[in-house]
């Protein structure tokens, strides 16, 4: 008697697709739901791993769509420059998006800015936005100034989600903070990057995943409020956290975390059309791979992981006729991208500065 | 008394008018023009500066510079002529001015005319820009090597020239909001230039009579160059030299 079962492909079964292989040859790991051709604009924001994707894409020859571009830089110092203050890191200036609830912020400011929230923290005469507390190092010179630049963001937002055939968004965290009195979320914990900790105000968040589903639902629709053609690939960060607040152990406190946002992607790639998964944490993360693509901290991921991951990516493409280059140009390789894309090796992680803190 | 002009392309200027006689009873000037977009770059070999690069490319009053060096004991001031922005590189500046002053193309509207980049980056990207030439370094050495009497004279501003006859990058790129464009980045230019420049250096800024506006007068133009200017304007700039070093040796 037949069952569903002895019609599979041979990747559904544990041993011939894991198990009795060689785990550097597993295949087929990623089937696309779309292709994404080299003249599509793709933009990117998220944790830090949605810069390796960025990188890569614009290093194979991809159109890495990079919306808010800073001054043009004649050096690689002054290229460095521009990556430590945020350019040419995502699509647009935001910094890190570590969480779902942020992002969907983003975006409702982007489309209505008369929405967004006037706070902005000030240090020693320096002006922070606590939406990218990171994104000038030194700060802002006044209040009008970060405001200012907020509004060329949110600009570089709404453009690059109305130009962009793809989003590649990757997910991060489901801790954070808001404001209890206005709800606004900030990118960091006030009082680590800048600003100022008040308990009172500040009001710590463990993200369920029905929130996080939600904010990310509404970012779907406000996004193809501006581009119904919008098309979405989703991943998750496979970087533990670096702290928690939660009470936990950091080690349950980010496979909660990842595990949350992992079912989050599966459900809204199934539940929209246009939305589909990428499965960079399971490369990175899973346990046939043995945490061979970590750095000995046991949280970066090496850029020979980084190469591994993106082999798939490319790989998955390709099945779908998707322009596969001659040869993965892997991320050591030497020369200046074709366009001003994420640095080699200035990964921009906020977050990873909460290290500061431990005790 | 004794000076020594050290220079990029911009000090071809003050060459110029030493060749067509400028001098001043008592005044000795050796002059040294290393044209080129990270210069003026020295190496300090003993009691020896000698200038990099192609001895071909490096024009000079006194030859024997270029592969003998010379000893900055024998000078009692330096004067240091063209800094700022990387050598001739009228793009940068323009992309720098654009970016700095204009968003409106970004933001679809275009009645806004808020900066792209915030001060704080376009004075970093300045300051790296300045930091690329020999400039700094070769003040460093100076300062280490001997107490003379160093003064800065910073680049001088394009011709106004360059919007109205070029086609250049600046109209190109700028096309009316050329004027604007410059107008909110000049300043800032400055004032990078005078916070990079270690204490206790004189900067001769730009005697406002050469200029017009944002630029420099068309009388001091190089011919058809809207960068550089003519011997007029280096005469001017070694008056100027000249009258703070003799206030100061008198």
């Amino acid at each position: 008697m037949s069952n569903p079962y002895e019609s599979l492909e041979q990747k559904a079964f544990w041993r011939p697709a894991v198990g009795g292989r060689n785990v550097l040859e597993i295949e087929n790991l990623w089937s696309p739901k779309f292709s994404i051709v080299k003249r599509q604009k793709v933009i990117t924001a998220g944790s830090c791993f949605a810069q390796h994707i960025g990188k890569a894409l614009a290093k194979n020859g991809f159109t890495w769509f990079d919306a808010e571009p800073g001054p043009v830089a004649s050096s690689s110092e002054e290229r460095a420059l521009l990556h430590k203050n945020g350019y040419g890191v995502f699509s647009f200036r935001t910094g890190n998006i570590y969480t779902a609830a942020l992002l969907k912020q983003w975006l409702t400011w982007a489309i209505s800015p008369e929405t967004q929230s006037s706070e902005i923290w000030e240090t020693d005469g320096r002006f922070f936005d606590p939406q990218r507390p990171a994104i000038e190092p030194g700060g802002f010179s006044s209040r009008e100034e970060a405001l200012e630049m907020r509004a060329i963001t949110l600009a570089a937002i709404r453009r690059a989600v109305t130009e962009a055939s793809v989003f590649v968004f990757t997910m991060g965290l489901t801790e954070g903070w808001e404001n209890s009195r206005t709800g606004v979320a900030y990118a960091m914990c006030p009082g680590t990057l800048a600003g100022e900790f008040n308990a009172d105000e500040h009001l710590f968040i463990n993200y369920r995943h029905r929130r996080i589903y939600n904010d990310m639902r509404d970012v779907l629709r406000m996004a193809r409020t501006l581009n119904k053609n919008l098309r979405f690939l989703l991943t998750v960060s496979p970087v533990p956290l670096t702290a928690t607040a939660s009470g936990d152990h950091i080690l349950v406190a980010s496979m909660q975390s990842k595990s949350t946002l992992r079912s989050v992607a599966h459900e809204l790639c199934e539940d929209f059309r246009g939305v589909d998964y990428f499965p960079s944490y399971e490369v990175i993360s899973s346990p046939p791979f043995r945490g061979m693509f970590f750095q000995p901290n046991q949280r970066e991921v090496s850029p020979k992981g980084v190469e591994h991951v993106m082999t798939y990516f490319f790989e998955g493409l390709a099945s779908l006729g998707a322009g596969k280059p001659a040869r993965l140009v892997p991320e050591s390789a030497a020369g200046a991208p074709p366009v001003a894309a994420p640095s080699d090796d200035d990964i921009q992680c906020e977050e990873a500065m909460l290290e500061a803190f431990e005790k | 008394m004794k000076a020594l002009v050290i220079g990029n392309s911009h000090a071809s200027a003050l060459q110029l008018a030493l060749r067509e006689g400028w001098s001043r009873p008592g005044l000795d000037i050796d002059i040294l023009v290393i044209p080129g977009r990270r210069q003026p770059e020295m190496r300090r070999t003993g009691d020896l500066l000698f200038p990099s690069g192609n001895p071909k490319h490096i024009r000079s009053n006194f030859d024997q510079a270029k592969t003998t060096g010379f000893d900055i004991r024998d000078y009692q001031a330096i004067w240091l002529i063209g800094f700022g922005l990387n050598g001739p590189n009228t793009g940068t500046l323009a992309d720098r001015s654009h970016t700095f002053a204009r968003a409106n193309h970004l933001l679809g509207q275009p009645q806004m005319t808020i900066p792209r980049v915030s001060r704080g980056v376009m004075k970093q990207m300045i300051a790296a820009d300045i930091q690329a030439t020999g400039f700094l370094p070769l003040i460093a050495t100076l300062r280490e090597y001997s107490a003379v009497e160093i003064y800065v004279v910073p680049r001088p501003r394009l011709s106004v020239k360059i919007f109205k006859e070029a086609e250049g990058e600046l109209q190109a790129l700028f096309g009316d909001h050329a004027v604007e464009a410059l107008a909110a980045f000049l300043p800032l230019h400055d004032e990078v230039v005078a916070e990079i420049i270690p204490a206790g250096i004189p900067i001769l800024w730009q005697d406002p009579s050469t200029q017009v506006g944002l630029f420099t007068a068309p009388r001091f133009n190089l011919l058809n160059d809207f960068t550089h200017m003519n011997r007029d304007y280096g005469a001017l700039v070694l008056d100027s030299l000249v009258g703070r070093c003799c206030a100061n040796h008198a």
